[in-house]
């Protein structure tokens, strides 16, 4: 049999079950006929989009206040990309290449998708403004056009070039006179691994120029270009002008923490240099950055653009446009630290028009920094950051501010697990205000071990790893075993002094030295894999029944699938199971500036949490949700088939709806709380969820000579071979505090 | 229940290639969810544009690459980054006989052949076009086409076993 009756056969076969899906004859003519959009059946993925589109369904009477302009997906389609020269934006969407004045009351349609269509373009297409001229970048033919009114020209072509290499994913594109810069992502990449390669339009070379790292590109002028590079072992990232035609650094402007910076853009017409610093748009005054007040932005935007006195900035649901407005004209709510889940900052901005969201982005901040802040007399309103004993030692100790008082933020808390509320509170008082929620569980095809004695055993008659967390696939070796056996012990002792000379810890010791496993990580598909976390929304053929499973990537279709959430082994049969919960929270600033806007901003993120990190939260009140995308479909569908019916003079079978609504929720996929996966987590999780607060497992605790390190090193040498079982327990007793 | 030619026109493309372009979806997007949707976006634009079809191609052909055009667009918004892109057949409607699974391994690694080699071999194996067609679905060279055909064949040889005519 050839290979080409091989694949074909292979592929009938496993794609058989499409043939017995329903037709979309009828959906296609409702949405010809109706003009209408009805998906097929929203994937997760597109009910995020709904989502998101929905959260923002108030926007356009925002765009009237303050000059904060916006547009949605709905109004001109999936923004892709956009540019600007001075006075006019240029916006590429899935319906067409737009254009945007200030003056306008919305863009402006340049050319359509299907003209661009007919000249061979699909909008995926990447712009680029080339000195006087609009360009259009095709990948998929490796070709550069020209926008010439309603008509695209050739300019030229990189086929065959390194810029052709295959799964080279270009990013963004700027012109330097007559050199072409772009950035490409190799496949298989991360973003910050992108390389930069210069296309030469007269003679058509393409090289690649030796500046690795570079997150961001920018136009400066005809000779030079804007590079933002990250390094990452330093943790920075550095802004530099360089020669267009040699890929050398002329300058370097700015050195910023990761993720300090983003949105480089030069205005096209004065060479102002505008970037968000800290979170906040800012212009380059030759040796430092001005901050500017202004709206802050959509989570994940993909391009920005300077228009006039203000910044475009897109992201595949919206373009906004914020007017650079002078400091103090605007009241501004500060927050530093991780960078939210959800887009409640923009969504929060459009609730209250006036007040602008500024978010500098700090994803290592440590309560030590928050307590040196406030010292300093910093005045940011919140800090958002991972909840940990450092960080609830601030609350005890009177250096964060306990929560004032509100209804919403009481009623919020009442009703969350007892182990999340003692960690948020001290004698009664609330201090923080959480967001997300962690859960870590364990996943393997068989049974994990009931307790670390048979976890010991088990490990050290594997062949292959047997224990490994997901996020780096490398096995455990006897000091992640050894981590493992202190850190539970501490959580299981609670609010009592943790006991060594307990006979349970004295028998996982014992094991631990017996099983003599290595101290280095070994490679291979583990049998256990740690460190998942529960998840509450359905998804298909994806149970977490004891004895049921999935399989879900190739390279374990040799092996049994998986059994999802089983609890980590437990120290000792008599002792509970614990489960490690992280909790990431927003904390008030004493100093804050803005208190009452602070204030209105946790009330709202309390009250707009995600479905799911609310039923984390809130197991026992919690109930299932849809997807709000799924409620819109929903009601889409009854909208829809009614109008339909009454066109045609058809009385609406009212029944027939009801089953292709039930059919939608049947989904698992439709949920956001899924029934089974909420009644599940309850029964099974909940029971042995701990916050991974005390004082053995504090920053300090940790550090090397910590009490915490010395402890796990007294471990290891005893696990090694070295002393007695008493001598190991008499040491790890005078570590105690 | 059709009110203009084009309605006609379009049903009979829908009865006649929608499991076709579905299949080739489902494979490319690797999720069933977005290949109907895909799909029906396929069809939508496809009415839009059957004025201008001036039979230059097969419809098959001006079919496919739409439903290719369509595919590409949804695999680079930005959402797409956001899905679980784990590649597994439990994305794929249960069949009613299970697969051997010898051809769980081919189709699961069609599935994971980087996405230009995996449209050459949708299109030129599994809906038989020659490689003039191929070519003009995607808007390239019959050239390239061989030269990515050539490119998913190192990839599938270590599944497709001995025995195989060169094709």
């Amino acid at each position: 049999m050839s290979k080409e009756m091989r694949i074909r056969l292979s592929m009938d076969e496993c794609l058989s079950g499409v043939e017995n899906r329903p037709s979309l004859e009828s959906r296609v003519l409702e949405r010809i006929q109706g003009q209408r959009r009805a998906p097929a059946k929203l994937s997760v993925a597109m009910v995020m989009v709904l989502a998101l589109t929905l959260l923002t369904a108030a926007a356009l009477a925002v765009g009237a206040i303050a000059g904060w302009f916006r547009v949605e997906q709905q109004q001109v389609g999936a923004m892709q990309s956009c540019v600007s020269d001075g006075d006019t934006l240029y916006l590429l969407t899935d319906r067409g290449l737009y254009t945007w004045q200030p003056e306008d009351t919305e863009p402006a349609l340049m050319l359509s998708a299907e003209q661009l269509w007919d000249n061979g373009f699909p909008p995926e297409a990447l712009l680029c403004w080339m000195g006087d001229e609009l360009a259009l970048l095709h990948p998929e033919t490796c070709s550069l056009w020209q926008v010439d009114g309603q008509k695209l020209q050739p300019l030229a072509e990189y086929h065959g070039t390194i810029l052709d290499e295959d799964g080279l994913q270009i990013r963004s594109m700027v012109c330097a006179g007559e050199t072409l810069l772009i950035r490409a992502v190799p496949q298989d990449a991360r973003e910050d691994e992108a390389q930069l390669f210069r296309w030469h339009l007269p003679t058509g070379s393409v090289e690649r120029l030796p500046l690795p790292n570079v997150v961001e590109l920018c136009a400066y002028d005809d000779a030079h270009v804007l590079v933002l590079q990250q390094d990452a072992s330093a943790m920075k990232e550095v802004l530099s002008r360089i020669d267009a035609a040699t890929g050398s650094i002329v300058e370097t402007l700015y050195t910023a923490p990761v993720q300090g910076m983003e949105g480089i853009m030069v205005h096209p017409k004065t060479r102002q240099i505008i970037a968000f610093v800290a979170g906040a748009p800012s212009l380059w005054d030759g040796s430092g950055w001005v901050p500017m007040q202004g709206y802050g932005l959509s989570i994940h935007t993909d391009a920005y653009a300077v228009i006039g006195d203000s910044l475009a900035a897109i992201n595949f649901n919206d373009l906004q446009v914020i007017p650079l407005a002078a400091e103090n004209s605007l009241t501004t709510l500060c927050i530093r630290g991780i960078m939210p889940l959800n887009n409640e900052d923009d969504t929060f901005q459009q609730e209250f028009p006036g007040i602008a969201v500024q978010r500098e982005r700090d994803p290592a901040l440590t309560a030590a920094d928050i307590r040196q802040a406030i010292m300093d007399g910093d005045t940011t309103d919140l800090f958002h950051v991972s909840l940990n004993w450092d960080v609830a030692a601030l609350f005890r100790d009177g250096t964060l501010a306990a929560l004032p008082s509100s209804a919403v933020l009481e009623e919020d808390a009442k009703t969350m697990l007892p182990a999340f509320q003692e960690g948020l509170s001290v004698d009664g008082a609330w201090y923080a205000v959480p967001t997300n929620v962690l859960v870590s569980i364990w996943e393997s095809s068989e049974a994990v071990p009931a307790t670390f004695v048979e976890l010991m055993e088990a490990q050290a008659g594997a062949a292959s790893p047997y224990i490994a967390p997901l996020w780096s696939g490398t096995g455990w070796t006897k000091e992640n075993d050894a981590d493992y056996l202190l850190t539970s012990t501490i959580l299981a002792s609670g609010t009592e002094g943790v006991d060594f000379h307990a006979p349970a810890f004295a028998d996982a010791l014992q094991a631990l030295r017996n099983a003599q496993i290595s101290a280095e990580t070994q490679p291979g598909v583990p049998v256990i894999t740690t460190d998942l976390s529960v998840d509450l929304h359905g998804q298909l053929a994806v149970p977490v029944q004891p004895g049921e499973s999935r399989v879900y990537s190739q390279s374990e279709l040799d092996q049994p699938a998986p059994i999802l959430w089983q609890v980590p082994s437990r120290i000792a049969a008599e002792l509970p199971p614990i489960i490690p919960v992280r909790l990431t929270v927003y904390v008030l600033n004493p100093n804050a500036a803005n208190p009452e806007l602070a204030l209105r901003f946790l009330e709202y993120v309390a009250a707009h949490r995600q479905p799911e990190q609310d039923a984390l939260l809130k197991p026992m009140t919690a109930e299932p949700v849809l997807h709000p995308g799924v409620e819109a479909q929903i009601e889409w569908i009854k909208e829809d088939q009614r109008a339909l019916d009454e066109a045609q003079g058809l009385a609406t079978d009212e029944e027939a709806l009801e089953r292709r609504i039930n059919a939608i929720k049947a989904a698992p996929d439709s949920w956001a709380v899924d029934e089974t996966r909420l009644q599940t987590y309850r029964e099974r999780i909940v029971p042995y969820v701990r916050l991974q607060l005390h004082p053995l497992l504090s920053r300090q605790a940790k550090e090397t000579g910590g009490a915490y390190d010395r402890m796990l090193q007294t471990v290891l040498a005893y696990a090694n071979g070295e002393g007695t079982l008493e001598d190991c327990l008499h040491k790890l007793e005078a570590l105690l505090p | 229940m059709a009110t203009s030619p084009h309605e006609g026109a379009l049903i009979r493309l829908m009865r006649q290639y929608e499991k076709e372009v579905l299949k080739v979806c489902t494979v490319y997007l690797r999720d069933l969810a977005l290949a109907e949707d895909a799909t029906q976006e396929t069809f939508f634009k496809a009415y839009r544009a059957m004025g201008r079809f001036q039979g230059g191609s097969s419809e098959k052909t001006w079919l496919m690459r739409i439903a290719i055009n369509t595919c590409k667009d949804i695999r680079r918004g930005a959402w797409f980054r956001h899905t679980d892109r784990s590649i597994s057949l439990d994305k794929l409607p249960e069949p009613a006989v299970p697969p051997q699974a010898d051809s769980v391994l081919i189709t699961l690694e069609v599935m994971c052949l980087p996405a230009k080699e995996r449209e050459v071999v949708l299109l030129r194996y599994y809906q038989n076009m020659t490689l003039a067609e191929v070519a003009q679905v995607l808007g390239i060279s019959a050239t390239a086409v061989a030269k990515r055909l050539k490119k998913a064949h190192e990839h599938l040889d270590l599944v497709l076993k001995g025995g195989e005519e060169h094709v």
